[in-house]
């Protein structure tokens, strides 16, 4: 199956997408600080226009929610991915030690719209300007033109841009969009394509474990937390396999071969006729142009080249990312959108 | 020469050696794990400190990464850090 034009663009132009399913809540209030301070599994020591990365766990140690935060003077901003700001707000007060003075807004009549591509960054500067290309990866700025704020953000391992716009200029900014991504002939995206674009370039995400969720050190995700902390999930973690130290990979990334068929979750996943796995998530990825599978591992371990059978044939445990990002190669002083097709970048998919 | 899973428990050894006691990250030794990113998110990790961790990878085990597209897409995760030496030793090993 070839790659779907919505994958191209994503991965060697620029494709776009509403973020529907991520909700924005606004943290205020004299004690905003302390508040995300004592919930959060990892510091938030962010200067203003840092943005930080974390996540919230539920007892079980397994995340339930996916959060950037974007810190200004003395308020933050949270985007979640996995919990409604409503959610969202109930846990942070669930879990505060005190009744921290603070306002949480949820933040549901704005408009989320992003592009990602290793061009997408034409679109930024066509919309806010050449000088705005500088912004590093994690990091914000006040918009100009419109009410809101730019994040450059993503989990697509492409150049990614957030645009959080308040109602009353959302109608305006998209009709100031329109004509740039018709200018990059951009292509929009469903939370399909950015959710396999996240699996390829090895990012969480919560709709790849729909059935079963693994806890944080199964998924990796340790450097989301540090241990001198204290959050919901940290005992469960640390009663886990992980207290032995090293960690073997637990959750990775297997290919099928092109014709396999897509295995259902919880299939076995077998070395020499006995049971080491099971599956967790199939889909299809075009752009290497066979099924990707996340795998569960028992008692095994999972680096990269390492064989199992799923379903009768052939998995090979791939390395993550999955792909040679184009965005790794693409230098904003010698390349663009318009000469994509003439310029010699590296092959997408390493041998 | 070790399997391939000794090898790489080693050199994931070898890594948080360098991060935690050459780049000073004050990060435990247990959450650079071997898919953990290195630039961005992650571990955070800048383009100085890219140098200084090519430099204290190549003291400890010999092996440059080279300045090349492939050194770059090497230096993404922990565990294409490890993918990249242990084929840059298979390929000193095979010349000689």
């Amino acid at each position: 199956m070839p790659p779907t034009p919505e994958q191209v663009a994503l991965r060697t132009g620029v494709a776009w997408m509403r973020l529907e399913h991520v909700h924005m809540l606004w943290v205020s209030g004299s004690d905003a600080f302390d508040l995300l301070d004592d919930v959060l599994p990892a510091p938030i020591y962010l200067r203003p226009g840092q943005v930080g990365q974390t996540f919230l766990l539920d007892d079980e140690g397994r995340p339930v929610a996916d959060l950037e935060i974007v810190a200004f003077d003395d308020q933050f901003l949270l985007l979640s991915d996995g919990l409604s700001a409503e959610a969202l707000a109930e846990r942070l007060l669930d879990d505060a030690s005190e009744p921290w003075t603070v306002t949480l807004t949820p933040m549901n009549d704005h408009l989320l719209w992003s592009t990602h591509g290793p061009f997408a960054w034409e679109v930024l500067a066509d919309l806010c300007g050449d000088a705005t290309l500088g912004m590093p990866y994690l990091s914000s700025f006040e918009l100009r033109r419109w009410e809101g704020h730019c994040i450059r953000a993503g989990k697509t391992g492409e150049y990614g841009y957030i645009f959080a716009v308040a109602p009353t200029s959302a109608e305006a900014f998209l009709a100031a969009v329109e004509p740039v991504l018709a200018r990059y002939e951009a292509v929009a995206l469903s939370q399909a394509d950015l959710d396999l674009a996240a699996l390829e370039a090895g990012f969480f995400s919560i709709r790849h474990h729909l059935g079963r969720v693994p806890d944080a050190a199964e998924l990796q995700l340790l450097w989301r937390l540090r241990w001198d902390r204290t959050f919901r999930g940290k005992e469960a973690l640390a009663a886990g396999r992980i207290a032995s130290g090293v960690r073997l990979p637990q959750v990775v990334c297997v290919g099928l071969p092109a014709l396999a068929a897509m295995p259902a979750t919880g299939c076995p996943v077998l070395q020499q006729g006995k049971k080491v796995g099971e599956v967790l998530y199939a889909t299809h990825s075009g752009v290497r142009g066979h099924p990707v599978v996340l795998v569960q591992l028992e008692q095994i371990d999972g680096w990269p080249g390492q064989t199992a059978q799923i379903d009768g044939v052939e998995a090979t445990v791939l390395q993550v990312p999955l792909l040679n990002n184009r965005s790794l190669h693409v230098d904003l002083q010698r390349h663009a959108w318009a000469d994509r097709d003439r310029t010699d970048f590296p092959p997408l998919v390493l041998p | 020469m070790p399997d391939t899973s000794s090898r790489r428990l080693a050199l994931l050894e070898t890594v948080r050696d360098v991060l935690t006691e050459h780049l000073h990250m004050g990060i435990e030794r247990d959450q650079i794990q071997p898919n953990t990113p290195l630039f961005g998110t992650g571990l955070g990790l800048d383009s100085i400190d890219a140098v200084d961790l090519a430099v204290g990878l190549e003291r400890r085990t010999g092996s440059q990464l080279p300045d090349t597209w492939e050194g770059r897409a090497a230096m993404r995760t922990v565990n294409t850090v490890i993918s990249a030496i242990i084929a840059m030793e298979d390929d000193r090993a095979s010349d000689s």
